[in-house]
């Protein structure tokens, strides 16, 4: 098959060898930096973001036989933490604390360092999870929208698509506009 | 706005961070860590011993059960005894619940209930339970997922008004623990009254409301009082009574009051349980409550290992410190509801194969893998052939299971061509599929059955299409189609 001659190393786990380790290393130690700042700005909780990283890294070692040989280590690697992020997210737990009889809602998250910026935080939070990762990788990473397309999974036009889409609904939120 | 100041402004509100110095090692130790280890030697040599009976018998007597496969312990091959057929004696909770809950080392102490109730026209299950004399855990499903339930509970002592916490589980499913056990001791039976007023969505502040109430009987279960040496009267200038540590199924639980302490000196770091490897374990629940003046009640849980360990349980004041060791006893052994030997299979124990099937509705995403259990074609004693797939695979972090089986009152199998097909999804459990989620039929193409290729047991492959419901509110969908591979192998275990 064509697609197995441009693998680069290892055909599976089991056959990986150190000389494996050594180059997967070599490429992934540059992009530790980005994926632990997009588990930050995914998840919003500093040891949650270090998980993230530290398992998404590993599931990125028990498959380095499917990177391709030319393909950029990044986008690959960020792909699979914003997964990552995206799992963690969906299992992170809430809380209902009981005060005086009252309900209050409170899901987990850290306390707002900077309340100047908290209206855009939360709308930011608010939105769709497909939307949210693609303003993070174009302005919190710097990402192109080639690089915003490759981590997403999707073409140029639909990154730059996702990212203004976004945009918008964030200029639309009452509480942004308060802001400007 | 331009793209300087959208940056700034993204940037400004995610806030910046440093990265960790320590993460670069953390991440490179894992690097060339073994892979997990394949199912024992044992298991896959009866797996291939049963191979053969896989294919001729045993997708009949499969394809007669209400329930879905397991992928535990190697069983008995199949024969030709009536096939027994009605609800299952074993209930088995997805394992996704199961963690979300802090259940996982409690599962053969979880009460399957299935309760359903409808309101403003959505159906929720209570699924499952669990009591013990620290907290109570609840499992609800409504599909679509619709957020975390608003829920009001209470016994027949009157309302438990404990704060509660939850997570979500496999699809549509929520786990919700109450931070206080019924006022029944352990031992007994407590009867709750559970009612969810509404459905939140995590970050929106508007809320479904709904009415959905269910009555239901719970075990308590009991706790055992843990030993600690020295006795722990009293660190720096606080003076410490221990009203109770003990051992539950599901959590290592501490109460006690502290003289001395304001709620607000009391943090995380205040009693710390340090685990087998040297670090702090996440406690579940942390509740510290005033009681006097400069007397706080602190009510803490750590959820139980899965297997017997070591730990050290910590209160620090100042620059007091208190220690002691704190030995857990494994849990009691989980019935898989199977027999035979070694450890159970899970869907890691299967081979990978190349799938492309679209999932969308109640579960929507796109799986591209999967780990096929079988794929073959037989006949049982009425001698009408059949054939199945069945496939393990992962959702957003969950396990499912999903099994094709050709309808042989439609049309007998006869080789590749495409059939109707009755189809099972359900997540996975600890030791093998729970109850079916979804139900329904799908048009199953077989394009290759391995017989063409040499041995047999070569790659089978196929379309699917089809539609399934939730088998308590059939409106509830889940559609499914693209292709499937699976390469028949000794590696292909029992059910």
């Amino acid at each position: 098959m064509g697609d197995s001659t441009e693998r680069v190393i290892a055909a599976s786990t089991h056959e990986a060898t150190t000389r494996d380790a050594a180059a997967f290393v070599a490429l992934v130690e540059p992009v530790l930096p980005a994926a632990y700042r997009l588990a930050v700005a995914m998840l919003r909780s500093q040891p949650d973001a270090e998980d993230a990283v530290q398992e998404a890294t590993s599931k990125a070692w028990r498959h380095f036989a499917r990177f391709r040989a030319g393909a950029e280590m990044k986008p690959w690697l960020l792909a699979i933490v914003a997964n990552e992020c995206r799992r963690q997210r969906r299992a992170r737990w809430w809380s209902v604390i009981r005060s005086g009889g009252e309900l209050a809602f409170r899901p987990h998250a850290p306390a707002e360092p900077d309340a100047r910026h908290a209206d855009l935080r939360r709308a930011l939070y608010r939105l769709p999870q497909d939307q949210r990762l693609a303003l993070v990788l174009r302005y919190y990473l710097d990402l192109s929208f080639e690089e915003v397309a490759q981590v997403m999974k999707t073409t140029t036009k639909a990154a730059k698509s996702r990212t203004y889409r976004a945009l918008d609904r964030l200029r639309l939120s009452p509480e942004i506009v308060a802001g400007e | 706005m331009n793209e300087t100041e959208i940056r700034n402004r993204i940037r400004d509100a995610v806030g910046e961070t440093d990265y960790p110095p320590t993460l670069t090692g953390k991440v490179l130790a894992r690097v060339g860590e073994p892979p997990s280890p394949a199912h024992p030697r044992l298991i896959g040599a009866i797996a291939a011993v049963l191979t053969v009976l896989i294919v001729v018998s045993f997708v009949y007597v499969r394809a007669q059960s209400t329930r879905p496969t397991r992928p535990a312990n190697p069983s008995p091959p199949p024969t030709a005894a009536p096939v027994v057929t009605g609800p299952s004696p074993q209930f088995l909770l997805p394992e996704a619940d199961l963690a979300a809950g802090g259940l996982t080392a409690a599962a053969n102490a979880v009460t399957p209930l299935h309760l359903v109730s409808t309101s403003s026209g959505r159906t929720v299950t209570l699924i499952a339970g669990y009591a013990d004399p620290s907290r109570i855990v609840l499992v609800f499903r409504t599909l679509p997922d619709a957020g975390s339930p608003q829920v009001q509970l209470s016994d027949e002592k009157g309302p438990i008004n404990a704060g509660y916490f939850g997570a979500s589980g496999a699809a549509g499913d929520q786990v919700v623990g109450f931070q206080q056990g019924p006022h029944v001791a352990g031992g007994g039976t407590t009867h709750l009254t559970i009612t969810i007023t509404g459905f939140a969505q995590l970050g929106s502040p508007s809320v479904s409301p709904g009415s959905w109430t269910f009555s239901a009987d719970l075990p308590v279960r009991g706790a055992t009082p843990l030993p600690l040496t020295p006795k722990l009267t009293a660190v720096g200038t606080w003076k410490v009574t221990v009203e109770a540590f003990e051992l539950t199924p599901s959590v290592i639980h501490l109460r006690a009051v502290f003289d001395g302490a304001g709620p607000f000196t009391i943090t995380d770091s205040t009693v710390v349980l340090v685990g087998p490897d040297g670090l702090p374990v996440k406690p579940t629940t942390l509740d510290a409550v005033p009681t006097g003046a400069n007397q706080t009640r602190l009510d803490q849980t750590w959820i139980r290992p899965a297997s017997a360990a070591s730990y050290q349980l910590q209160v620090n004041v100042g620059v007091y410190r208190y220690s002691a060791n704190v030995s857990i006893p494994a849990p009691a052994s989980l019935d898989t509801g199977k027999p035979g030997k070694g450890q159970p299979l899970t869907p890691l124990s299967f081979p990978q194969a190349d799938e492309s099937l679209d999932f969308q509705g109640a579960i929507s995403d796109h799986i591209t893998t999967g780990r096929p259990q079988s794929c073959g074609f037989g006949s049982g004693p009425d001698g009408k052939m059949i054939y199945e797939f069945a496939t393990y695979f992962e959702s957003h972090g969950v396990w499912y299971y999903v099994s094709f089986t050709t309808d042989k009152a439609v049309q007998e199998y006869h080789g590749p061509s495409t059939y109707t097909a009755r189809t099972l999804l359900s997540p996975i459990a600890v030791g093998g599929a729970a109850e079916s989620m979804f139900a329904g039929t799908a048009q199953l193409t077989v394009v290759s059955d391995g017989r063409n290729q040499i041995g047999g047991g070569g790659l089978h492959s196929g379309k699917v299409s089809g539609s399934l419901g939730w088998t308590d509110d059939p409106n509830q969908k889940v559609n499914i189609s693209g292709t499937w591979t699976c390469r028949f192998s000794s590696e292909m275990g029992p059910a």
